[in-house]
């Protein structure tokens, strides 16, 4: 019993996440190179303003706004068909004319405020109108490529890949040259390949990714390894591959790779 | 609902239904970092580096639970750099009642377990396992102290249903009904992978320390 309780008591001691001497932990040892990689990978996708606007859901004032908006508009549409009817049928019924004053009512200050709330709805709705309409009289919206590539990662983060996709792909036109589309492009590659059967533009963007030194150079030559293999392209595959291990020969990438060249040698696949 | 584990750290393997708030009575204090750290503020208001310092305390300990919850190395890193995406965009939000270490661990955890679950679903439509776990590192002990990584390597060997009660339970501190909530399954199932994942753990256990005390 004593025994038992022992047995407890180590592994209970094993199983924590608290500091412990000489032992950091489950997780592989990493290098130092490879932490700044993996947390400089984690800012690129943040900034300051997507930080603070970066709730996956909506405040409720938002969410609300909308609805807030629309009934706001329902009750002055009604208000002055009403006014309408009303000054018809008094022109109708008697002989003087009415002046219409045509007053346009000045919105209260609540209006004003969900109109404030409700603005990244209404920019929303626009950029859907000029999605849908490109040939039509063009709406300006105006988005920073940060802010874009939150909205992907949101989008992702739903399901929404297509739609996710194109907005990366925003982000790169936007900024080519920018950190955040050298993010987006990884990402987009990596949706078209994983969830819109589409290697042959994955592999595109991983090898315009790629060519360009960074943190995430990495990802980029791992994921042209992997668009190869989908596409069957198998030699080609072999030759991303060692060029990756050349360059990186950490961390768990470098292990997949060296695991799928042994296949391939061992294989001739 | 998730529960604020920095209160109830496990001190041992008893089944337990209810969470014992006494466990968390000499718990280090090592490795946490404050609600009221400045940096969060700091962060909130837009310092990349006081994020980067955030981002770099908490990494280890985001990468160990991870492992924890998670057969094998390979996808480790993957699934930690997600989380702590997911703790910088919930920081506006985080307000500081419990220790950032603490909550960052709950973002981790549903982070990882929707990813695993996600993983599953495309493996399971597309028949392929395009990326097979790279086989754990089993470096031989070379002495007698079993260290996290060797135990995690061993919470490999268990089915990965099992696997994640026992970490929940155990590593997270949350009670049986919690676990179940958190993985979406009824009481009674998450009771019961616990008991089987306890019993085999610590038949794996005492039959590797049987081994080297013999």
């Amino acid at each position: 019993m004593a025994e038992r309780e022992r047995l407890h008591e180590e592994l209970a001691e094993l199983l924590s996440l608290e500091p412990r001497a000489g032992d950091p932990g489950p997780a592989a040892p990493m290098e130092h190179s490879a932490k700044r990689t993996l947390i400089d990978g984690a800012l690129q996708t943040w900034s300051p303003e997507a930080g603070a606007g970066l709730s996956t859901r909506a405040p409720a004032a938002r969410r609300y706004g909308g609805w807030l908006l629309a009934g706001l508009v329902l009750c002055v549409g009604s208000a002055a068909a009403f006014y309408v009817a009303e000054q018809r049928a008094v022109q109708e019924e008697s002989v003087p004319p009415v002046s219409a004053p045509a007053a346009v009512p000045t919105p209260s200050a609540d209006a004003r405020e969900i109109e404030d709330e409700d603005l990244q709805a209404l920019e929303d709705v626009q950029e859907a109108v000029q999605e849908a309409a490109p040939a039509g009289e063009p709406v300006r919206v105006e988005r920073s490529p940060e802010d874009l590539l939150a909205r992907g990662n949101r989008l992702r983060g739903e399901g929404r890949y297509a739609e996710a996709e194109r907005t990366y792909m925003r982000v790169v036109r936007s900024a080519p040259r920018s950190g955040s589309a050298h993010v987006a492009r990884i990402a987009a590659a990596d949706l078209r390949l994983e969830r819109l059967d589409d290697a042959a533009g994955a592999l595109k963007l991983y090898r315009r990714a790629g060519a360009r030194p960074g943190p995430l150079s990495g990802e980029a030559r791992a994921g042209t390894a992997r668009a190869l293999r989908t596409l069957g392209r198998f030699d080609e595959e072999q030759r991303a591959l060692e060029k990756l291990l050349k360059h990186h020969d950490q961390g768990p990438a470098a292990a997949r790779a060296r695991k799928r060249l042994d296949e391939l040698r061992t294989r001739g696949r | 609902m998730l529960v604020d584990v920095a209160q109830r750290l496990p001190t041992n393997l008893k089944l337990a239904a209810e969470p014992d708030a006494a466990r968390a009575a000499d718990r280090p204090a090592g490795g946490r970092i404050a609600g009221n750290d400045p940096r969060i503020a700091r962060a909130v208001a837009g310092d990349r580096r006081a994020a980067s310092e955030l981002l770099e305390a908490l990494l280890p300990r985001v990468r160990n639970l991870v492992r924890f919850l998670c057969p094998g190395d390979s996808d480790v890193d993957d699934h930690a750099q997600a989380a702590l995406i997911e703790v910088l965009r919930g920081l506006p939000r985080f307000e500081g009642r419990s220790a950032l270490t603490t909550w960052a661990d709950r973002i981790t955890v549903r982070a990882t377990l929707r990813r695993v679950r996600q993983a599953r679903a495309r493996r399971a439509q597309q028949q392929v396992l395009e990326e097979e776990l790279v086989p754990a590192v089993t470096a031989a002990p070379d002495d007698r102290t079993m260290t996290r990584r060797q135990l995690a390597q061993m919470l490999d060997m268990l089915p990965e249903p099992q696997r994640q009660v026992l970490v929940l339970h155990h590593v997270m501190g949350m009670s049986v009904p919690e676990v179940a909530e958190a993985l979406e399954v009824p009481f009674d199932t998450a009771k019961s992978r616990l008991r089987l994942a306890t019993g085999r753990l610590r038949a794996l256990y005492g039959e590797k320390r049987g081994g080297e005390d013999g």
